[in-house]
């Protein structure tokens, strides 16, 4: 009686670029990326477990491509 | 005149020869049968190989051709037995055939059995190739309780004819330039949508403000630089991507901000790393780009194919699409009209079940898979048939056919087939629904487009939310089905010298259903040798080639793609028509048919290969330089349009108003009526032919199934009766049986099983069975609890009489007494009558027993019934006047119907008074008269023909007054008009109350006709009450009319009490029983609000005071 089915709305997800990243080291999502343009260099550091490094900027001055080479530094040990 | 001379007579013979061979429905049934054919084959092989889950390697089983048997059932008990369409509706059965899937068992990589399996029921749509009825003719299909002129291509799903209604989309694989939606960064868009079978992205280049180019698609997250993405697809240098955008050096100069911009990624190995970041960011690198170089490969454009070697093409349509953006920034390049009908395409009958099926067919294999991994786990031999469930397939397809849900959330796709009348019915199979939203304004689609011409009817759209959005096929317009791209790409490479490499500066480039194939020397000739081809039928008739010349040279695009609403088409050579008048004849004669004239002399265009064409409209006009005739004019409209005689001479909107109408009118909608059980309809009695009629109307065949009657109509004002549209129609034409029409109504009950063994029982209820009405509501009923045929039924007597067990399992009792059982028995809709007509006893598919009751209702027009001309002028009957009252002729004609001139002037039917002229002298002649619009017969001399039997060319005539006697000042327009009696009658929409039913929670009125409901008193009545101030009134109408109740409150606590009956005293819940309650009249609304106030712990308190302030 009276009640009518609403519909659901369903929200598109857009997909954005994140600006905090998953650290390697503690697994939280804790990574933030300082850029500096001046020096053309990044600083990304997990504000977790305190992991930090200076990176190069190589690609592009977008936070995630520090934060990839933040990562393959880290897997190859030089953090 | 010669003999050898082509009339537009000739050319309807042709068109007649297309309806004939190929009905009105071939929409549909060319998109289901190549489903059938070729769509079912595909999704199999899309999945080729079932493999179980388990770690277990080297089980799986194979799949090879599946086949779709023939229409039949399984009954409950017994074996499968044929079944036909006629059968499906009366019992309120699925028309579908199994659906046999041969499949490999494999066991260590061996193959061990090979079994065809039936895997579930397939939908078969009426008078489809797999349908009985498509192999037999009229006599046959009479034979098999058919009417032998219904259309097909629709389903029969529970017993009810479903359409899936045509789909308009924007067409797949195609660039389509844009400007930029307002406030956002970019400043032009190229867009499309890619999409092979079950996979769909769309891809999207934007050139922002500052001049960058930036690629978005809907795997990655944001979006990539061009060149950054052309890198990662194997094009790195700059020097390359600038070539392949484009040739001008203009262009060119707009490349340099984004070769700026992605100077930092120089090849393809970092650009793969730049993508992976995105897509996979926090994965150790050669993760990252192989992820990157798998959404490249699966996700992009995957028209393209979605392997590694098609990276390269990938890179170079994008870099197409980046000159696109480019040269429309320039303004070098036109805008892409997206309501251009070459960027639409339909999606009909079989690309909806295709999809279905795909997603059925995937659940499927997942079970499959399923059921293998436990048959492998528990060690045992494997059989095929025990691994297969084939219900997963059957119960989804036509659960989705049934309700018109589809998968991905579409609702409305099938629809109920429209069985008002047979242009109704025509009329919804040549719908075409547009999935652009409703409350949108969506201004520009919802325009006539020059392209739909001879596509779309422009005249037939709903008014409202859906105009333009709804729309309809015209007579002509024919769909391309599809399906052999592969074989075309084929000859296009071997065969007519189509180079997939670039040899030369200035070569055209090729496209085959919107990707680049390959490069060729001549544009022109190409295309002309393809539609020499096309003609002498080498190449499919329904083969699309378009030339375009752009800025940056010449292309050829091909079209194969299914959805393409064609039209025929007459081939003109060197000015001259190609078919000849003997041809003709031929065709008239029945040694030709249509299909013998497809490409040597008919051609069918699509939208965007009619840009190439120069079409002549009228073949006195025919030059040197026209490539192609039009069919006659009228062949634009639709099949409703086209009932509307001397359509060109109305006001267009009318004819969209009658085009609505006609769908409503009253007539015979197919001839089996008597072994149909249809939930409701309506039979007009007496049907005639209009006498006025069109060319299109005998072709469609609308006439074998008329809609209306012929009156004689005079324009006057009389009695005042027709003030305002309403119509006066003679009492002695409805005496005589003019605009009398049968209601049918069907009523059922099933005897239902239940689990525990309990079942329905049909039998007359026993007194004592709860929810017993009362002996004389069953009186009318047999021994077997059914009524029987021919006896007169009233509202609320009871048709089949049902008992059922109780409802709840705890009821139940080992010995069932008459006390527990429910009265379940059905009754006639209480505001019907009727008499009974049919009665069919039949058993439905789980072997129950199933009663259906026809009852019809003869319906003699009466005051309120609503006519309408083909006009788009509708009515309602203000009086029926006697006919010695009637205004009469000094021949002593009398007319039927009366209807106001002041009906005419401001709406400009001039059509309606044409067709009254033209009705008169045909009744004189005994001739029908050829109204076709743009065509018909010739005014003038029947005009002149009038004037010869006696009559005034204009069709005014002197009238007698019926009641004085008197000779009417004035001459009065008096001629014959068709007019259709619609489906709107009071006896539907009577509804008065007195007292009657009130629902249970409230104790107010119930609402609605059905439930003998009241009629709202609503806000803004009852503030014109109180701004009479009359107060009484108000409470009269709002609580003595509706739930006035008492209540007792208690003075000391105010809250809600109760009065004893048993003590004979009242007792309030706290204080408990005591004398100081006041009883008060209130509505019982608001003491459901109190006792819903307390359920929630919310104590309400009633304070109370004296109505009249004592004297102190």
């Amino acid at each position: 009686m009276g009640r009518r089915k609403r519909k659901k709305i369903v929200k598109k997800v857009v997909k954005r670029i994140p600006k905090v990243f998953l650290c390697p080291n503690c697994g939280k999502n804790a990574v933030f990326v300082k850029i500096d343009k001046k020096e053309n260099k990044a600083s990304v550091k997990c504000s977790s477990c305190n992991i930090a490094l200076d990176v190069e900027l190589r690609l592009s001055e977008e936070p995630i491509d520090a934060y990839n080479s933040f990562v393959d530094a880290y897997y190859s040990g030089k953090v | 005149m010669s003999k050898h001379e082509i009339k537009t007579e000739d050319f309807w013979i042709l068109v007649e020869s297309f309806v004939k061979e190929r009905g009105l429905a071939r929409l549909h049934l060319d998109s289901y049968n190549e489903f059938v054919k070729r769509g079912l084959q595909q999704i199999v092989d899309e999945v080729k190989v079932i493999e179980a889950p388990s770690s277990v390697k080297g089980y799986y089983i194979q799949l090879g051709s599946i086949k779709v048997g023939e229409p039949r059932i399984k009954e409950a008990r017994g074996y499968p037995t044929k079944v036909t369409p006629s059968e499906c509706r009366l019992r309120g059965l699925t028309y579908s055939a199994p659906l046999m899937l041969e499949m490999t068992l494999y066991v260590d990589n061996e193959p061990q059995s090979t079994a065809t399996v039936e895997i579930g029921d397939l939908p078969v749509m009426v008078k489809s190739d797999i349908c009985y009825l498509s192999k037999m003719n009229r006599e046959e299909l009479i034979k098999a309780g058919e009417d032998p002129d219904d259309p097909g291509g629709y389903f029969i799903v529970n017993g009810s004819e479903r359409v899936i209604v045509a789909q308009e989309d924007l067409a797949e694989n195609r660039i389509l330039v844009d400007v930029a939606q307002k406030g956002s960064a970019a400043t032009h868009t190229a867009k499309v949508i890619s999409a092979i079978p079950g996979q769909r992205s769309s891809v999207m280049v934007e050139r922002y403000k500052d001049g960058s180019l930036w690629v978005s698609f809907s795997a990655i997250p944001g979006k990539l630089p061009l060149f950054i993405l052309m890198r990662a697809l194997g094009v790195s240098s700059d020097q390359e991507i600038f070539n392949a955008v484009s040739r001008d050096e203009d262009v060119w100069r707009e490349l340099y901000i984004s070769s700026l911009q992605s100077e930092k990624v120089h090849n393809t190995e970092e650009a793969l790393e730049y993508i992976g970041n995105r897509v996979a960011p926090g994965s150790p690198l050669d993760k990252r780009k192989e992820r990157a170089m798998q959404v490249l490969d699966r996700n992009l454009l995957p028209h393209l194919g979605i392997n590694p070697q098609a990276r390269i093409r990938k890179a170079y349509y994008l870099a197409q699409m980046a000159g696109a953006v480019i040269e429309a920034y320039l303004g070098k390049r036109s805008l892409d009209d997206k309501d251009h009908y070459m960027n639409k395409r339909l999606k009909l009958a079989g690309d909806m079940m295709a999809t279905l099926f795909r997603s059925v067919f995937k659940a499927f294999v997942t079970d499959v898979a399923y059921q293998l991994d436990k048959s492998i786990t528990k060690r045992r031999e494997i059989e095929i048939t025990s691994l297969i469930r084939s219900d997963i397939i059957t119960e989804k397809i036509i659960y989705a056919l049934a309700t018109g849900n589809w998968v991905g959330g579409k609702t409305g796709v099938s629809q109920l087939l429209d069985r008002t009348n047979y242009l109704s019915t025509l009329s919804h199979l040549r719908r075409v629904i547009s999935p652009l939203s409703r409350t949108q304004p969506n201004f520009e689609a919802r325009d006539l487009h020059p392209t739909q011409w001879g596509r779309i009817c422009p005249t037939e759209t709903p008014e409202g939310p859906n105009c333009g959005l709804v729309k309809n096929l015209a007579l002509m317009a024919t769909i391309s089905v599809g399906g052999y791209r592969e074989e075309i790409r084929n000859y296009l490479l071997t065969s007519l010298k189509v180079s997939p490499k670039l040899s030369k500066e200035k070569a055209a480039v090729v496209y085959l259903d919107g990707e680049l194939i390959g490069y060729h020397e001549d544009a022109e000739r190409l295309a002309e040798s393809i539609r020499k081809l096309r003609r002498k039928r080498v190449l499919p008739a329904e083969l699309g080639v378009a030339v375009y010349e752009k800025a940056t040279g010449k292309e050829v695009r091909i079209n194969t793609d299914a959805g393409r609403v064609l039209r025929p088409l007459l081939l003109v050579e060197k000015g001259k028509l190609k078919i000849t008048k003997d041809i003709i004849n031929k065709v008239k004669d029945g040694i030709l048919t249509w299909s013998d004239l497809v490409g040597e002399y008919i051609e069918y265009l699509d939208a965007e290969e009619e840009e190439n064409a120069y079409v002549c409209v009228n073949i006195k006009d025919l030059t040197e330089e026209h490539t192609h005739l039009e069919f006659p004019a009228a062949t634009m409209f639709g099949v409703v349009a086209s009932v509307i005689p001397y359509a060109e001479h109305n006001h267009s909107p009318r004819n969209t108003f009658e085009a609505a109408m006609g769908k409503q009118a009253l007539g015979i909608p197919y001839l089996n009526f008597f072994l149909r059980a249809d939930s409701r309809a309506q039979l007009l009695h007496y049907p005639q032919t209009p006498l006025v009629m069109t060319k299109p109307m005998k072709i469609s065949g609308v006439l074998r199934r008329p809609f209306g009657q012929n009156m004689v109509v005079a324009v006057l004002s009389y009695t005042g009766y027709n003030i305002q549209d309403a119509v006066i129609i003679n009492k002695g034409s409805v005496d005589r049986g003019l605009a009398r029409s049968t209601f049918v109504r069907l009523y059922e009950s099933e005897e239902r099983r239940y689990p525990g063994g309990a079942q329905d029982r049909i039998e007359i209820p026993q007194q004592g069975v709860k929810g017993y009405y009362a002996p004389e509501f069953y009186a009318k009923l047999e021994e077997d609890g059914v009524i029987i045929p021919e006896v007169e039924v009233k509202g609320g007597e009871i048709l089949i009489g049902k008992t059922s067990p109780p409802r709840f399992a705890e009821e139940f009792k080992a010995v069932e007494t008459a006390g527990n059982r429910r009265d379940t028995s059905v009754m006639l809709r209480h505001e019907e009558k009727g008499i009974v007509d049919r009665i069919f006893l039949t058993n439905t598919i789980d072997d129950n027993v199933l009663v259906r009751v026809k009852v019809r209702d003869y319906r003699i027009a009466e005051i309120g019934d609503k006519f309408a001309s083909r006009h788009g002028q509708k009515g309602v009957i203000g009086i029926l006047l006697p006919h010695e009252d009637m205004p009469f002729t000094e021949d002593g004609i009398v007319p039927d119907l009366i209807i106001n001139p002041h009906a005419i002037p401001s709406r400009m039917t001039v059509g309606q008074l044409l067709e009254s002229i033209a009705g008169k002298y045909a009744a004189l002649k005994g001739k029908f008269v050829d109204a076709t619009p743009f065509e018909g017969d010739d005014l003038e001399a029947i005009k002149k023909e009038l004037e010869r039997y006696g009559f005034k060319s204009t069709g005014k005539e002197v009238l007698y007054n019926g009641i004085t006697g008197e000779k009417m000042v004035a001459e009065v327009f008096i001629g014959i008009t068709y007019y259709q009696k619609l489906h709107h009658m009071v006896s539907d929409k009577i509804h008065v109350r007195a007292r009657g039913p009130v629902q249970i929670l409230t104790r107010q009125p119930t609402e609605g006709r059905a439930r003998e409901g009241g009629l709202r008193f609503g806000e803004m009545e009852r503030d014109c009450l109180i701004g009479y101030g009359t107060a009484f009134v108000l409470q009269d109408v709002l609580l003595d009319m509706s739930d006035s109740a008492y209540i007792y409150v208690c003075k000391k606590c105010n809250a809600l009490a109760y009065y004893d009956a048993k003590k004979n005293t009242p007792v309030c819940y706290f204080c408990g029983p005591h004398r100081e309650v006041t009883k008060v009249k209130t509505t019982y609304a608001f003491t459901v609000l109190l006792k819903e106030l307390m359920s929630m712990c919310i104590h309400p308190r009633i304070l109370l005071e004296e109505k009249i302030e004592r004297w102190s």
